[in-house]
């Protein structure tokens, strides 16, 4: 009931979520060779490897080289990643008797405020690492430049409903341990089963039912039919679902965070 | 005197624990009002509640008029908040932590930069600011918990535990750097346990214990109602307390702690008078102090049954 009640409720933002936003990029670049390395660079070796090493292994995909079908799966895929680490994890960390969630509490920032900056800041760290490999893609042909505005509304959806998600996830765990099993009922199903490494036709229909309910599978599905320019009832009905989905998400994430810290 | 603070039957309770119970106190402009309470006693809880971090289970607190139930906010840019943990930021330098944290109060990056190296020169940390918080000694890691509870100019400092823990030579730098912060007009609201501070510091002070203010008074004046003026204390085998106690049970206000008996006595012939009463090897006369109060309200150390 009180879980019900809280959501009715709108956030009490001002706009010190930007600070938040704003000492999150100070720890950014504070540790920028390092960020650098597992936003950018990892993605991108990750993505060479399979591309071009067990890409070499598999034919032509939806008439695609695997090299090209890969992209925009895995591009969704690391943004995805990224931005759910971000406030799973990291923010959880933050939160331990010390930690550095204790410090705001001192200052007239809201809790709500907290939480949507840090989803924001997990938002953009997710966009980049997303972007790392679209630029190299865009570099090698694999999309025109009037596919980035879709491309840019795709990454900035799917890492926000990322970012909520690991918030959420992280108001609710009450160990560290807890992060296995939420990454195992969350994102495992996601990363194999979305369609995002390999088309699912060749597994019983079931599989292709289950992938639309992820909405990472409707981002996918949208970032395809985009780049194909292909804008019909499908693709704004798979936009509707991210867009919606990842708002829903982010509005019960401060939510839950407001009641956790709420002390 | 202008009162800054008024609390009324402030209570807070997690499920069935009660952390503090029904606390009414108030503090007037430029005062410094103190906790005193060992671990426990509700100190921290009353600081927390005091700087919004907490919430209250029932009661008020006003702040410069403010409901502190309803104006949070507002509150928070009134006061400055020293806790009894640390809220630094360890993957930031000490200069961006002071930056970041004033941002946080609601300062432009161009005044907390300002701010920042102001404090740093104050607390003679100019050396440091490029350092990670974690790389300087706890001394002058306190000195900078210090300056983040200053960042916004407050006019009221809540500082919980202040020098606990610290080297004597930080501990005097502490409590200078807080008396000339009351000299510049601050209001100051310190828990503590440590008598000396409390004497030092505190121009009123409360004890606490499991929660309940157990008395309230200016240092001196605790002193003076509670134990008197001197003390007389001596040694005695543990098996002759009673005989000892039988000489003296009826004419003065006393204490057992152990195998020593302590008198309290308010004035130079009733000590004399007692000195011909005592025998002991061990005889200790001193003025009575802050901590002689404590032991007589709170009553912690003792042993038990050793009380009467």
């Amino acid at each position: 009931m009180e879980l019900f009640l809280d959501l009715l409720k709108l956030p009490d933002l001002g706009m010190g979520f930007w600070r938040i936003w704003e000492r999150n990029l100070l720890i950014f670049k504070a540790n920028l060779m390092e960020t650098a390395l597992t936003v950018v660079i990892e993605p991108l070796i990750f993505y060479w490897a399979l591309a071009y090493g067990l890409g070499q292994y598999v034919d032509v995909i939806n008439g695609l080289s695997f090299v090209e079908y890969l992209f925009p799966g895995f591009m969704v895929l690391t943004a995805m990643s990224i931005s759910y680490a971000e406030t799973s994890h990291t923010c959880y960390l933050r939160i331990t008797p010390n930690g550095d969630y204790s410090n705001y509490q001192y200052t007239p920032m809201r809790h709500a405020e907290v939480a949507l900056g840090e989803i924001l800041w997990a938002t953009f760290k997710g966009m980049l690492g997303g972007l790392s490999l679209a630029v190299f893609a865009f570099q090698q042909g694999f999309f025109e430049a009037s596919h980035w505005p879709i491309l840019l509304l795709i990454l900035t959806f799917i890492s926000l409903l990322f970012s909520s998600l690991g918030l959420l996830v992280m108001t609710q765990v009450k160990s560290y341990e807890a992060f296995s099993v939420a990454y195992a009922v969350f994102l495992l199903p996601m990363f194999l089963l979305s369609g995002a490494l390999f088309p699912l036709d060749a597994l019983p229909q079931f599989y292709s039912y289950l992938s639309m309910a992820f909405p990472v599978t409707h981002g996918l599905l949208m970032l395809r039919s985009a780049f194909v320019e292909i804008y019909d009832t499908q693709f704004y009905l798979n936009l509707s679902v991210v867009v919606l989905v990842a708002l829903l998400i982010c509005h019960i994430a401060i939510a839950r965070f407001e009641a956790r810290f709420r002390r | 005197m202008e009162i800054i603070l008024e609390a009324r039957n402030m209570t807070k309770h997690i499920g069935n624990l009660k952390l503090i119970e029904g606390l009414n106190f108030s503090v007037s402009k430029n005062e410094c009002y103190g906790f005193l309470g060992s671990a426990g006693a509700g100190k921290s809880t009353i600081m927390q509640l005091l700087s919004g971090a907490a919430y209250l289970s029932s009661g008020d607190y006003f702040i410069k008029g403010l409901n502190g139930r309803k104006n949070r906010r507002e509150i928070q840019s009134y006061i400055g908040v020293l806790p009894d943990h640390d809220i630094l930021d360890p993957q930031l330098s000490v200069m961006d932590n002071l930056i970041s944290y004033g941002k946080f109060v609601g300062a432009k990056h161009s005044d907390s930069l300002k701010r920042a190296r102001d404090l740093l020169r104050f607390s003679r940390l100019d050396d440091h600011g490029q350092s990670a918080p974690q790389d300087l000694r706890p001394g002058l890691l306190r000195r900078l918990r210090l300056c983040m509870a200053l960042v916004n100019e407050p006019e009221i400092l809540i500082l919980d535990e202040p020098s606990k823990g610290l080297e004597p030579v930080d501990k005097r730098w502490m409590w200078g750097a807080i008396e000339k912060l009351k000299i510049n007009g601050m209001t100051v609201i310190l828990a503590t346990s440590q008598m000396e501070e409390a004497e030092r510091l505190c121009d009123r002070l409360a004890i606490l214990e499991k929660g309940k203010m157990l008395i309230e008074g200016m240092p001196h004046e605790l002193v003076a109602d509670t134990v008197g003026r001197s003390v007389v204390e001596f040694k005695v085998d543990l098996a002759d307390v009673e005989y000892h106690l039988k000489k003296i049970k009826e004419e003065y206000s006393y204490q057992v702690l152990n195998n020593r008996i302590r008198l309290f006595l308010n004035s130079q012939s009733e000590t004399d008078k007692a000195l011909n009463l005592v025998t002991s090897d061990d005889i200790k006369v001193r003025r009575a102090s802050l901590d002689d109060v404590f032991i007589k309200v709170a009553g912690y150390d003792l042993q038990p049954g050793a009380m009467e």
